[in-house]
């Protein structure tokens, strides 16, 4: 043997395993991350409009139960300021994420 | 483009950012993996999951460690939770009984390169990763004392024993291979 026992072994703990990853292996893996960020963006769109829709719902239920029968009729007015308020919760979150969260991080890099 | 530019444009959302991520450290979670396991299908589904929990975790890195080291680390406890499930870890460090196949004790310096990585393949889930992480990767103790949480002596241990093992099997076979002669 050319060289000493410790420096073969050596040479062996530093060999690559054969093992390589397939070519689209990052495509793969970049589609996969989109595809879970797309599910978990949808889900919270879902949670917020849930949201929404679960205050209106108690709002009117409290006004029933404590304003008795026929009290919602008086605010009909309102019910399309309470569907504008609901969408302008999903709108600001959107434009929260899209206009600030990404520009601050473009800055960074 | 350094890793702290590349980290904040990943964090973006940018997606040629990600890539340049994942090919810069691809080789390391692979070799890490490939150590681990032995079929090839469930080495790029544990690479793709690796990349997957690094870009969920991503904005918890603060750069208090080299960002290759934080992936390391990722890959180091997915790589070991895997084995657990599998039970790839019953493995004893002293009760290891190499086996050594003759067409591998040939001691030209390519052979017993090869053979090497034959024997390393057979020793504790957390032994191969110490000697990948130290010899392959270039890591230095502190390094490798944070990617696997285990402390500096037990780090330096497990290099120790197995390089003194993988030496005495290898010298055995040797004296085997000249008394054959």
């Amino acid at each position: 043997m050319k060289k000493n026992i410790e420096e073969l072994i050596e040479e062996g703990l530093k060999s690559e395993p054969v093992f390589q990853l397939k070519a689209d292996f990052r495509d793969r893996v970049v589609r996969m991350i989109k595809k879970k960020e797309q599910k978990a963006q949808r889900r919270f769109y879902l949670l917020i409009t849930a949201g929404v829709v679960l205050l209106l719902g108690a709002g009117a239920g409290i006004l029933q139960y404590f304003g008795g029968a026929g009290s919602l009729s008086g605010y009909d007015q309102f019910i399309p300021y309470a569907v504008m308020f609901g969408g302008l919760v999903v709108l600001v979150q959107y434009l929260d994420k899209k206009l600030v969260k990404d520009k601050f991080f473009k800055q960074l890099a | 483009m350094n890793d702290r530019q590349l980290v904040n444009a990943v964090l973006s959302g940018d997606e040629s950012a990600l890539r340049t991520l994942i090919a810069k450290y691809e080789r390391l979670v692979a070799h890490m993996v490939a150590r681990v396991i032995n079929n090839d299908l469930d080495r790029e589904e544990l690479c793709q999951d690796v990349f997957i929990k690094v870009h969920e975790k991503l904005h918890t890195f603060n750069f208090d460690s080299k960002l290759s080291t934080w992936i390391a680390t990722i890959a180091y406890r997915l790589a070991v939770n895997f084995a657990k499930k599998k039970k790839l870890d019953k493995v004893d460090f002293d009760s290891v009984e190499f086996q050594i196949e003759d067409e591998q004790t040939s001691f030209e310096d390519e052979d017993l390169s090869r053979f090497v990585v034959h024997l390393v393949n057979q020793l504790p889930v957390n032994y191969k990763l110490v000697l990948t992480l130290f010899y392959l990767e270039g890591f230095r103790y502190p390094e490798i004392v944070e990617i696997t949480g285990m402390p500096e002596g037990t780090v330096k241990n497990y290099l120790h024993r197995a390089k003194n093992k993988l030496k005495i099997i290898i010298e055995e076979s040797a004296r085997k291979e000249v008394e054959l002669i």
